[in-house]
C-alpha cells in the first residue's frame, strides 16, 4: 500500500482551496479592527450560508431568549468568532460530509458527530475552567480530526485499511497510523489548514491534539490540552465514531495543564451531554 | 502597523488595570477599576455595574437614570452562558459583559455605545471582565476568610472571658504541646510549683486513661481540689483541669463539727456533773432530816458516798480545769527527778480497787528496776489514770476475763508505757479522732460510759508537753493498746545531781 509520506502531503497540496466566502470570513474574523458589519456583509454574499447560520444561532444550543433575524445581530450577540465557527462548520460539512463516497467503508455521519461532539465538549470545558475565548475551543474541537476526512478524500484505500485494522484489532487510529507508517492525521489536517491560511492557533492545536506534551512550549498549550481531553471524552461517549477503537490515551499532563481533577472530568461529561442534546442543528446540518 | 498599535494599547490598559487592582481593598473597588478601564477602551455614554440580581451597584455618570427592563432576558442569558452581547437600542448599542468565573456569574457590566465595537474591543472587554472576576472572587474569598477569622477570634475571646471569670483555676494540658490554655485565675494564682506539678500529673493520667480524675493537694493548711476531664481536640487528647481552693470549705466543715461537738460536750458534762451532785445533795438531805434516826454505821456509809461523789466531782472539775488550761495554752509542767518505774507501779496500784470493782484485772510489768528522769509526776500519773480508767470503762461487759495490762520498758532514748485491754476496741476510722477534744467514739446520748470526753485530749497534751508521743493500735471487739513514749531527760543539771539513773 505503499504510498510515501511525501506523496500524501503532495496530494494535500492538490486539494482545492475553500470557497472565497469562507476564506474571507476567516480573514475578517482574524482582523482585530473588523466590525460586525463587515462580517455580515461577507456572509450575506452567500444567502444559503446566511440562513443556515441564523438557524443554528437560534437553536437550543445557544439558547438566546430572542429571535435573531439578521446576521449582524447574530454577530453582536454571539460574537464574531462564533459566527465564523458556524460558517466554518457549514462549510466543512458541505465540503466533506454532505455526500459520502460510496466506495468508502467509513460512516461519515458518525465521523461528523465526532467533530461536533468534540467541539461542544471543548467549548463546555472552556466555560468550566474559565477560559475566556471559548469560541476558539469550539472551532479547534470541530476541526481537530479533519486529517481523517482528508485521508478519505485523497487516499480512500489507505483509510479503509487503517479503519479495518483499527476496528479488528481494537486499536486506536493513531496507533494504527504508526503501525502502517503513514503520516499522523493531525499533521495532514494541519497541513491543509495551513494551506488554507487558517490561524496558527487552529493549526497548532490540530497538529498536536494527540500529543499535547509536544505543544507544551506553545502559547496555545492550554487549548491543545483542552482539545486533547475533549477528543478523549468524545471517544468515550461515542466509541468508534472517530474510526478509533480501543481505549483512548489520555495524557495526564493535559489534566495538570488546565488544573482539572478527575472529578471535574465527570462533571464536565455530564454538562457536555446536556449541551450535546441541544446541538441537534449542528449534528443534522 | 495597526497590529503593534493595538497590542501596545492593550498592554497600556493592562498595566493601568493591574495597578488599579493592586490597590484594591474592597470588592466595590474592582468594579470602579473595571468601569474606568472600559471607559478608556470604548467611548461609552454610560456604564453600569449590575449585581447578580441585576441591581445597579455602580454607575457612571452618577446621576443618570437607566431602565434595563427590556434587556433583562439578555442579561440573564449573558450571565448564564458567560457570553458578552451587544444589543440594538434606541440610542446606540447596549453592551453586556458578564463577570463570571468558571461559569459562575457575579454580575454584569452594561454600557451604551454609539458606535459598533470592533472584534478586538469585544474580545478585550471580555478578557478584562474575566480577569476582574477572578480578582473579585479571590478578594471576596479573602474578605470572607477575614470575616470568619474575626468571628473565630471574637468567639475565642468571648469564651476566654467567660473562663476568666471562673473562680476556679482552669488550664488545658496537651500531651504534645503542654499547657495550651490557662485562664486568668490560673495565671494569677497558680504560683505553687508543686501544686502545678500535681495538677499536670493528674492531667497526664487523664490523657492516658481517657477518664475523669479527681485529686487533692494540701500545703501549709491550704487545701486544693483538682478535677480533670479528657477533651478530644482534632487528633489530640487533652485534659481540662480545674483547681479549686477548698480550704475555706474544709475549715467551715471543721468548725461546724467542733461546734456540734461542743454542744454535745456541754449536755454531756452537765449530765456528768449532775450525777454526783444529785447524790451528794440527796445523801446530805437525808442526813440533815434524819440525823437522829441514823446509826453511826449508816451515817458513815452515807458520808463515804458523799465523800466519793465529791471526789468524782472534783476529778471532773479538774479535767475541765486542765482542758481550759490547754485551750489557753496555760498547762504547765512541774518537772522533778522521779523514778518512773515506781511511779507507774504506784499509779497502777491505786487503781486496783477501782478495776476490781468493775471486774477487770489490772496488772503491771516493768522490764527494768528503776529509771530516773525529769518529769511531772502528778501529770504522768494523770496520764496513767486516764488510760487505765478508759481501759476499764470500755471493757466488754459479757467477757469472762477482762483485763488491763500496763507495761513499762526502755525504748530508744525514752521509756514506753503500754496500756493494753481486751475491751470493745476502736473502729479504724475513729482512731485518729479519739485524741481530738470533745470527741467520743460513741457520740450517741446513751451515756453507757461516763466521762467528759476530755481525758484523751488532756493525756495527749501532757505527753506532748513532755516531748513524747501517744498512739493507739486497736481492733474492734478485740481490744486496744495505747502507747505512750516519753524521752528520758538527763538529771545532770538538776540541783542535787546524784548518780546517773540506772539503765534498764
Amino acid at each position: 500500500m505503499m504510498v510515501t509520506v511525501d506523496k500524501i502531503l503532495e496530494k494535500v497540496e492538490d486539494l482545492p482551496s475553500p470557497d472565497f466566502v469562507v476564506q474571507r470570513i476567516v480573514q475578517v474574523a482574524s482582523n482585530p479592527n473588523a466590525s460586525a458589519k463587515e462580517v455580515s456583509q461577507v456572509i450575506s454574499t452567500d444567502p444559503s450560508l446566511s440562513s443556515r447560520i441564523l438557524k443554528i444561532a437560534n437553536s437550543a444550543y445557544y439558547g438566546i431568549p430572542r429571535k435573531i433575524s439578521i446576521l449582524s445581530e447574530a454577530v453582536m450577540i454571539l460574537g464574531f468568532k462564533t459566527v465564523r465557527n458556524l460558517a466554518l462548520s457549514v462549510f466543512t460539512y458541505d465540503r466533506f460530509f454532505k455526500k459520502g463516497d460510496e466506495k468508502s467503508p467509513i460512516d461519515r455521519k458518525r465521523l461528523w458527530r465526532h467533530f461536533v461532539v468534540t467541539a461542544v465538549i471543548a467549548e463546555t470545558l472552556a466555560s468550566t475552567v474559565g477560559y475566556p475565548v471559548k469560541e476558539e475551543l469550539f472551532i479547534t474541537g470541530l476541526l481537530h480530526d479533519i486529517g481523517k476526512i482528508i485521508y478519505d478524500v485523497i487516499t480512500p484505500k489507505i483509510l479503509a485499511s487503517a479503519y479495518e485494522v483499527a476496528s479488528r484489532m481494537k486499536k486506536t487510529f493513531t496507533d494504527v497510523e504508526s503501525d502502517l507508517g503513514i503520516p499522523h492525521h493531525g499533521i495532514i489536517g494541519a497541513k491543509l489548514l495551513e494551506k488554507w491560511n487558517f490561524p496558527d492557533l487552529i493549526i497548532t492545536t490540530v497538529e498536536n491534539h494527540h500529543n499535547p506534551s509536544s505543544a507544551r512550549e506553545s502559547v496555545y498549550s492550554e487549548i491543545v490540552s483542552m482539545v486533547h481531553i475533549s477528543d478523549v471524552l468524545a471517544n468515550l461517549l461515542y466509541p468508534g465514531d472517530s474510526l478509533s477503537f480501543g481505549d483512548p490515551h489520555l495524557d495526564p499532563e493535559a489534566l495538570n495543564d488546565i488544573s482539572i481533577k478527575p472529578k471535574g472530568l465527570l462533571n464536565l461529561l455530564e454538562k457536555s451531554k446536556e449541551m450535546i442534546s441541544k446541538a441537534k442543528e449542528l449534528l443534522d446540518m | 502597523m495597526p497590529e503593534i498599535g493595538t497590542s501596545s494599547k492593550i498592554i497600556t490598559l493592562f498595566s493601568s488595570f493591574i495597578m488599579e487592582l493592586a490597590n484594591v481593598k474592597k470588592t466595590e473597588d474592582i468594579g470602579e477599576a473595571l468601569l474606568k478601564l472600559v471607559k478608556k477602551l470604548v467611548d461609552c455614554e454610560w456604564i453600569l455595574f449590575l449585581s447578580k440580581d441585576k441591581e445597579i451597584l455602580l454607575k457612571d455618570p452618577k446621576d443618570i437614570e437607566i431602565d434595563l427592563k427590556k434587556h433583562e432576558d439578555m442579561i440573564d442569558w449573558s450571565m448564564k452562558t458567560s457570553n458578552s452581547a451587544f444589543l440594538d437600542d434606541s440610542d446606540g448599542k447596549v453592551g453586556l459583559i458578564p463577570m463570571t468565573k468558571k461559569g459562575e456569574a457575579f454580575g454584569v457590566i452594561a454600557l451604551l455605545i454609539k458606535e459598533e465595537p470592533t472584534l478586538e474591543d469585544m474580545d478585550t472587554l471580555r478578557v478584562f471582565s474575566f480577569l476582574s472576576s477572578v480578582v473579585l472572587e479571590n478578594l471576596r474569598l479573602y474578605e470572607e476568610l477575614l470575616e470568619k477569622n474575626k468571628l473565630v477570634e471574637e468567639t475565642k475571646e468571648y469564651l476566654k472571658n467567660i473562663l476568666d471569670t471562673f473562680p476556679e483555676m482552669v488550664f488545658v494540658y496537651s500531651e504534645k504541646d503542654g499547657m495550651v490554655f490557662k485562664n486568668r485565675r490560673f495565671e494569677d494564682e497558680a504560683d505553687d510549683e508543686d501544686l502545678i506539678n500535681e495538677a499536670v500529673n493528674i492531667s497526664k493520667q487523664v490523657i492516658e486513661t481517657g477518664m475523669r480524675r479527681i485529686g487533692e493537694y494540701e500545703k501549709n493548711g491550704v487545701f486544693y481540689s483538682i478535677t480533670s476531664e479528657p477533651l478530644k481536640h482534632e487528633d489530640d487528647t487533652q485534659a481540662v483541669t480545674t483547681i479549686v481552693n477548698v480550704t475555706s470549705t474544709k475549715e467551715l466543715e471543721r468548725l461546724k463539727e467542733l461546734d456540734r461537738m461542743k454542744m454535745e460536750f456541754i449536755s454531756n458534762i452537765s449530765h456528768e456533773l449532775r450525777t454526783p451532785l444529785a447524790a451528794i445533795k440527796a445523801y446530805s438531805e437525808t442526813i440533815l432530816t434524819s440525823l437522829k434516826d441514823l446509826d453511826t454505821d449508816t451515817l458513815k456509809d452515807f458520808m463515804d458516798t458523799i465523800y466519793n461523789q465529791s471526789r468524782h466531782l472534783e476529778e471532773l472539775l479538774n479535767d475541765l480545769l486542765d482542758f481550759s488550761r490547754i485551750e489557753q495554752k496555760a498547762l504547765k509542767l512541774e518537772k522533778i527527778r522521779v523514778d518512773v518505774v515506781s511511779l507507774c507501779r504506784e499509779a497502777v496500784n491505786s487503781m486496783m480497787e477501782y478495776a476490781k470493782s468493775k471486774g477487770v484485772e489490772l496488772s503491771f510489768k516493768a522490764d527494768l528496776d528503776s529509771l530516773e528522769t525529769l518529769i511531772d509526776p502528778k501529770r504522768l500519773k494523770q496520764v496513767l489514770f486516764n488510760l487505765i480508767s478508759n481501759g476499764v470503762k470500755f471493757s466488754k461487759k459479757d467477757l469472762e476475763e477482762k483485763y488491763v495490762k500496763v507495761s513499762l520498758s526502755k525504748e530508744d532514748d525514752g521509756f514506753l508505757i503500754v496500756v493494753e485491754d481486751n475491751g470493745v476496741g476502736i473502729p479504724e476510722d475513729k482512731k485518729d479522732r479519739i485524741f481530738e477534744k470533745f470527741y467520743r467514739v460513741d457520740s450517741s446520748l446513751t451515756y453507757e460510759v461516763s466521762g467528759t470526753g476530755l481525758g484523751l485530749t488532756i493525756t495527749k497534751e501532757i505527753v506532748e508537753l513532755h516531748g513524747g508521743r501517744i498512739w493507739v493500735e486497736s481492733e474492734v471487739g478485740k481490744g486496744s493498746r495505747f502507747f505512750v513514749w516519753i524521752p528520758v531527760e538527763k538529771v545532770q543539771n538538776d540541783g542535787d545531781g546524784g548518780q546517773d539513773s540506772g539503765e534498764g
